[in-house]
């Protein structure tokens, strides 16, 4: 299938019947040849396995199979024969059960998730410390001699018996106190170290392995990424050496770790600032786009102004505006004797502490609307039925004027309401209170802001659209005569605009954060 | 039934530091015995001096520094190897508070200061040494003829005497005792050269001079007693070699730098230059390759940079000789060569594996993604 150029068996030179074997067998193949190694750690590794057999380096960072090498171990090539050609799956494995805690170290074939309790009692594990039965977990952890998983110099010590036996367990280890004293001596007896330099004499990805422990003390990562960190294999030939017992694996193991994190968090950083970026542009553009479309209602605006005040039917100064104010005041006490009108009902648990009197003065004057124009207003927007319904009840003596006045801000104020409507309606939460709130027109544009906030960016912009409809439905409405009321209308809309916008700022860290804490 | 949890490697070569500082203690006993077989009891005195010094001082410190398991620390045998070295290099006859000097400043200054075992950037034994050289010149140039060529007897019981009070119990005085069997004060047979080239004689006449010619060496050319003395110093040292205690690059280097340099000047001016056997075997030569050179803590750790500062210290240690104020250099080459050591470290980092893949093989790597890229 890979038709390989060579095949190359390395075998070390301690293991003289197997080599012997290997030449018999493959004698036939010219392809295969059978290489005797030097018996020396860790030539096993993949790496170091390449370099003897070929006098080749796989490139830091890249696979052999770049430099188009494989390298197969003999249980997994033992594995893949039975899978190819006996059609059996990996479900059992060769086990060296070894130490001199055990008192009958032997190989075995042991299925696939076979306790390590089993295996040990099958060799006669010996425990040192206390005897073997001693099997409550509540005695202090240490009450058996260590049992390692895989080799001396790179298998992990395991927690119980219980753990099973897994497709890389290769052997287990049950060292005796003479044998492996350090694996009991739980006491570091790690003294400073003296540069001997002997660690880096042993290391085969010939790295540094004292300038590696000195930058990983001072956790400078840089450093030891510089001293090329990620290529040392845990092999532990320096730990092993070490004269000042310095557990020099450990060490890297940890500043490993932390540079992987760092990296990680480093990377998410990134993302999270490039979310954060392409938001903000594309905020901005919402903006300029709004302030587009704002300048563009501003101008029909002012056209529509500019084509009234030639009408000349009302004054469009401020002094009007308060005038018509404090007439509405006025006008407040007839009020409730007046309004028996359904519409005014509704709108009546209006509480009259209104915080603006700009506000105030619109609400008043919406209310004496209300109650003149009743339901007119509330059901169609069309000027000319309201003025009629006005001119009734504007029998009083009031002015012609204020009647106009009124009646613009009323309707206006209905438009708004009606515009608002279905923006709120989308919400989910404060649909219900919004709109029968006939509060001021600030705290109006506060819901309305709210209820901004809270919806989605298309809800966003529907909101925007509603908003724009409103801003040309006004000017269209020829009753936006009133000027003050024009301006306390925007200076809401600014506000409420505001505080979306801070809104959603406060939405996006949230979420920013959100995301980093994931 | 939990097991005992340890990290990864589970079993070491039970190698100690202080397994190692005993080995060279043990390597240096030979270069001790010549010593005291020509020059007498005065450097054993002096090194017990320094021993007693240079542990009090540690104690100190380290219960000052409030160190954990101060008894190991203090029995790592650094402190005592540093005593033992300070020790061989003094003058048998100097007197007794050189040596608590010496051993008290290459502990608390040189040693403990910057951080203690493994952080010193100076041998300490050789910054005490050059420290004493220069501040005490005179106490530090007591070199007595050896005994053979002494018109004084010196037991033991003189030597403490002379050590502690100046005078031997007859009541020689130190001038005294420097002075051999034809009437000259003596001194190093690196200084008699020294000041006999200055005085425009010539090698051949220079080691007709009794110091140079005695039944043992006589006509080779070499000092008496200090040509044995080296050898028992190559001898320690090649046995740390054997053992792996020291890495052999380093005196390899500062041998042949040295014989290099030597042979040069030899060749080219015979008259007015040492032969290179000579500069091997006399003053510090075989003591600083081998055991103060090789000094882990202050030397180069990479086997380029070994390389690089024996030889280094060669040459500085040829041109002290010939060309500097005083008649040896080992110790100032040396504190030259721990100064140099980081930035030789520094240079010499070996490549690391799959790193910088030379080009032999890159390309095949390389053709072979880049056929597999294409392939994709």
């Amino acid at each position: 299938m890979l038709n390989p150029a060579f095949i190359l068996i390395g075998i070390e030179d301690n293991k003289p019947q197997a080599i012997k074997a290997l030449q018999q067998a493959t004698k036939a193949f010219e392809k295969i040849s059978v290489c005797v190694l030097p018996t020396k750690y860790p030539t096993g590794g993949e790496k170091q396995l390449i370099k003897v057999l070929t006098g080749k380096e796989v490139k830091s960072g890249s696979l052999p199979i770049h430099s188009g090498i494989v390298v197969q171990n003999v249980a997994t090539c033992f594995a893949i024969s039975d899978a190819v050609i006996h059609d059996i799956p990996l479900i059992k494995r060769v086990v060296t059960l070894t130490g001199q805690a055990l008192s009958k170290p032997q190989n075995v074939w042991a299925l696939l998730g076979t306790p390590v309790s089993y295996l040990l009692e099958q060799a006669g594990f010996v425990s040192e410390v206390e005897p073997a039965n001693s099997s409550d977990f509540t005695s202090p952890p240490v009450s058996s001699p260590p049992v390692i998983m895989g080799g001396p110099l790179m298998g992990f010590s395991i927690l119980n018996e219980s753990v099973p036996i897994v497709k890389t367990s290769n052997c287990i280890l049950a060292p005796s106190k003479e044998e492996m004293p350090s694996a009991f001596d739980n006491n570091s007896n790690e003294v400073e170290c003296i540069r001997c330099g002997q660690c880096s004499d042993v290391c085969p990805s010939q790295l540094l392995p004292q300038e590696l422990q000195w930058s990983a003390k001072a956790n400078d990562h840089q450093q030891l990424t510089k001293l090329n960190l990620f290529d040392c294999i845990d092999c532990g030939a320096c730990a092993y050496v070490c004269p000042s017992q310095i557990p020099l694996v450990q060490y890297y193991r940890v500043a490993k770790a932390e540079i992987r994190q760092q990296q990680q968090l480093d990377l998410k950083a990134e993302k999270a600032k490039a979310r954060f970026e392409a938001r903000k542009l594309r905020l901005e553009k919402e903006k300029i786009a709004r302030e587009e479309k704002h300048k563009k209602a501003a101008a029909a605006r002012k056209a529509t102004m500019n084509k009234k005040t030639a009408d000349g039917s009302t004054a469009s100064s401020a002094i009007a505006a308060a005038l018509a104010r404090v007439k509405a005041k006025k006008n407040e006490a007839e009020l409730p004797v007046a309004s028996n009108d359904v519409s005014k009902v509704e709108h009546d648990p209006q509480d009259d502490k209104s915080q603006a009197k700009a506000a105030i003065a619109r609400a008043k004057a919406k209310r004496l609307a209300k109650s003149q124009a009743s339901e007119l207003v509330v059901a169609s927007d069309e000027e000319k039925t309201s003025d009629k319904s006005e001119t009734v009840p504007d029998k009083d003596d009031k002015s012609q004027v204020k009647a106009a006045i009124a009646r613009a801000k009323a309707k206006r104020l209905a438009k708004k309401k009606s515009a608002e409507l279905p923006v709120a309606s989308n919400d989910d939460s404060e649909v219900e209170q919004e709109p029968q709130d006939d509060k001021s027109q600030a705290k109006a544009a506060i819901a309305r802001a709210k209820a901004k906030a809270n919806a989605k960016h298309e809800q966003e912009k529907t909101a925007q659209e509603a908003e724009a409809n409103d801003e040309k439905t006004a000017p269209k409405s020829n009753e936006v005569l009133d000027k003050k009321a024009r301006v306390t209308a925007a200076v809401a809309k600014a506000k409420a605009k505001a505080k979306a916008q801070a809104k959603k700022e406060q939405e996006k860290q949230l979420t920013s954060t959100n995301e980093e804490s994931t | 039934m939990a097991f005992w949890i340890a990290s990864s490697p589970h079993n070491h070569n039970q190698a100690e530091t202080s397994a190692l500082m005993r080995l060279v203690i043990y390597a240096v006993l030979p270069g001790i015995l010549a010593q005291w077989y020509f020059f007498g009891w005065g450097n054993i005195i002096h090194i017990a001096l320094a021993i007693t010094t240079a542990i009090v001082c540690e104690f100190v410190v380290l219960s000052l520094r409030s160190k954990k398991n101060i008894r190991k620390q203090l029995f790592d045998g650094s402190a005592i190897l540093t005593a033992i070295l300070l020790g061989i290099c003094l003058p048998a006859i100097a007197p007794w508070w050189i040596t608590v000097v010496g051993a008290a400043f290459a502990i608390l200054v040189v040693k403990q200061l910057y951080g203690g075992l493994g952080n010193n950037p100076f041998n300490p034994a050789m910054a005490a040494y050059v420290m004493l050289l220069i501040s005490f010149p005179i106490q530090m140039t007591l070199w007595q003829p050896p005994l053979a060529l002494m018109t004084i007897d010196l037991s033991f019981s003189n030597t403490v005497a002379t050590i502690f009070t100046g005078f031997t119990s007859e009541g020689y005085s130190v001038e005294q005792l420097r002075t051999s069997i034809d009437g000259f004060t003596m001194a190093t047979p690196l200084d008699t050269l020294k000041t006999n080239l200055g005085l425009g004689l010539i090698v051949s006449e220079t080691i007709t001079n009794n110091i140079f010619t005695n039944n043992l060496s006589s006509g080779l050319g070499f000092a008496f007693g200090w040509e044995w003395v080296n050898i028992a110093f190559l001898s320690g040292g090649l046995v740390l070699i054997v053992k792996k205690a020291i890495a052999w690059q380093t005196p390899f280097s500062f041998l042949i730098s040295l014989f290099i340099c030597s042979f040069i000047a030899y060749t080219i001016s015979p008259d007015t230059s040492a032969s290179t056997l000579f500069h091997w075997l006399t003053g510090g030569c075989m003591f600083g390759a081998f055991f103060i050179l090789t000094d882990p803590v202050t030397g180069a750790t990479s086997t380029k940079g070994r390389l690089v500062i024996g030889a280094l210290a060669g040459l500085l240690v040829y041109l002290i000789r010939t060309f500097g104020g005083y008649p040896d250099g080992v110790a100032f080459a040396v504190l030259l060569c721990n100064m140099a050591a980081p930035l030789i470290d520094q240079y010499t980092r070996p490549r690391t594996y799959g790193h910088d893949v030379d080009k032999k093989s890159s390309p095949i790597s390389d053709s072979k993604t880049g056929k597999q890229g294409a392939s994709k």
